[in-house]
């Protein structure tokens, strides 16, 4: 006699079906007197059940009272944990002879559906697609479910590891379209890269100063070297050092450096920022103030890049309200007052920070910015084993993970190079556009204070681009 | 105190150095940094009120602007 696949549906109402559930598939003897339970009504004809098949609850019946009943799961809406449920039937696969499946359909309270064999949509097998997560790493599981905007403040949440952050990034659908990052070079203007490390091939390069690729692996800019390559790991980087300490008139310098490149050979594509100011003096006492005058040099060379055509990334900064960076003066902390100078200019893509839950990190600087109102523009991840963490190059003695707005900046940065190499030729305000556009939504607001437009999602911008150009 | 200033293309930096060490101030030894075609900028250290005192000695600068410290984010 033929025997089919099936799943039998039948009646069962059972309190607590989630822990219940859960009980079956930990004990396979569990499991089987659930099923031997549930299969009573239809005792005597010839069902079998394979091994390990384990009775699903379902909550909702396949009739008029389904809309009535799935409205108690809409409970489940909400980031909190809801209590357990009872089901209100329960499915469970079965082998049938196919002489007895009239006998079946004619029991009370017995449904019989098809249990169809299903194909696997299989991702070609390139080999160099990394797995998403550690599997054996518990906190590096990708939740792209939770959508109610988080907070996370000190103590920080976990980091996650690289491939975790890829995946949120959506990179995958854009490398299986044949871009790494290729063809794209990346300019960092910070405080120098490791080049042993990191494919540093040019920045700026002055007697007497300190060389591209010079920097130890420990520097904040290989830190932002090993974060562009999260998503654009055949990215070629460029070394743009500050010289000595951090000041406007050294990015000034580092910017005409960048604009010198571009006259030469169109490179950099794009620049990636990760500094900024702390805090915001009383503008009648410093009226010519980088955070007050738009037009301070630094700023009117930074637009002069843009206009050339490489679009710049800039932190939003670490000066948020809830739990501010140590550095920041009072004066700049919190909505409004913590994203400004070049970092609050219209024509720059200004980046926030979440963590791999999607929640913002309490000293995520917030918006509105105070050039221009709308920043930041995007969301982007940070708290990351990228440069620094356990195995990693920059290892943990001075960092644990890679983090603040600086490692969310160059996150997005390389999804910027991912899109260029993709998309030849994108410019500044086309690429902005694309971010923004596509960005994952946390909040129902079209832009957030704290998230901007959404989090930054490189699989949407791609094939955003790729609508565009027909 | 450090500076950005401002200067037209065609000014002879002698000039500018002259006025500024007039007013107290001293120019930066690094090459100017073009700006918009026709004007460049140069670094300077001097006095918190360089801009002011730049301006009564009639120094010929389009502007004076801040040339502050940055954080690393």
């Amino acid at each position: 006699m033929t025997k089919i696949q099936v799943l039998l549906e039948l009646e069962a109402a059972q309190p607590e079906a989630f822990a219940t559930f859960n009980a079956a598939s930990e004990s396979d003897a569990d499991a089987a007197d659930q099923a031997e339970r549930l299969l009573e009504p239809v005792a005597g004809l010839p069902v079998e059940v394979p091994e390990r098949a384990k009775p699903v609850p379902m909550f909702t019946s396949p009739d008029a009272r389904a809309s009535e009943q799935a409205s108690a799961l809409r409970a489940f809406a909400s980031a909190d944990t809801n209590p357990d449920v009872s089901s209100v039937t329960k499915v469970v696969s079965a082998e049938v002879e196919r002489g007895a499946l009239g006998d079946l359909q004619e029991r009370d309270g017995v449904t019989v559906w098809p249990s169809s064999e299903l194909t696997i949509f299989e991702v070609p097998a390139t080999g160099a697609v990394e797995a998403a997560s550690d599997p054996a790493d518990p906190d590096a599981s990708v939740d792209l479910a939770r959508s109610r905007p988080g907070l996370d403040c000190r103590p920080f949440r976990p980091a996650a590891d690289i491939h975790t952050i890829r995946e949120l990034l959506g990179t995958r659908s854009v490398w299986l379209d044949g871009f790494r990052g290729q063809n794209v070079v990346v300019g960092i203007l910070d405080e120098g890269i490791d080049g042993s490390v990191y494919p540093v091939g040019g920045g700026f390069s002055r007697p007497g100063a300190q060389r591209p690729g010079a920097a130890p692996i420990t520097s904040h800019g290989s830190m932002c070297a090993a974060d562009v390559l999260i998503a654009a790991p055949h990215a070629r980087l460029y070394d743009y050092p500050f010289l000595g300490v951090p000041r406007s008139g050294g990015a000034l310098a580092m910017f005409q450096a960048v604009l010198e490149q571009r006259r030469r050979d169109g490179t950099p594509h794009l620049t990636t920022n990760s500094y900024g100011f702390a805090g915001v003096p009383p503008r009648e006492q410093a009226p010519t103030h980088e955070i007050w005058d738009r037009n301070h040099p630094l700023h009117r060379k930074v637009r002069e890049v843009i206009a050339s055509g490489a679009a710049a990334f800039f932190a939003a900064g670490n000066c948020g309200r809830e739990c501010p960076s140590g550095a920041c003066h009072p004066s700049g902390v919190g909505p409004g007052q913590s994203i400004h100078a070049s970092n609050s200019l219209p024509e720059v893509i200004t980046i926030a920070a979440v963590n791999s839950r999607h929640e913002r990190i309490g000293y995520s600087s917030q918006g509105p910015g105070m050039f221009h109102r709308e920043k930041p523009d995007l969301a982007s991840y940070s708290h990351i084993f990228a440069n620094f963490g356990p195995g990693r190059p920059g290892g943990t003695r001075d960092q644990a993970f890679d983090n603040g707005t600086s490692a969310a900046t160059p996150v997005a940065a390389g999804v910027g190079a991912l899109l260029l190499s993709a998309h030849a030729g994108t410019d500044p305000d086309d690429l902005r556009a694309a971010l923004t556009e596509t960005a994952m939504k946390v909040t129902a607001e079209t832009w957030d204070p704290g998230y901007g437009r959404g989090i930054v999602n490189a699989a949407a911008a791609h094939r955003h681009l790729e609508r565009r150009s027909g | 105190m450090r500076w950005l200033i401002t200067i037209a293309v065609d000014t002879e930096l002698d000039d500018l150095q002259a006025k500024v060490s007039e007013v107290g101030g001293e120019l930066s030894d690094d090459p100017p940094i073009p700006l918009d075609g026709d004007e460049q900028v140069v670094g300077a250290k001097g006095p918190a009120d360089l801009p002011a005192r730049l301006a009564a000695a009639d120094a010929a600068v389009v502007k004076v602007s801040p040339d502050s410290e940055l954080e690393l984010y």
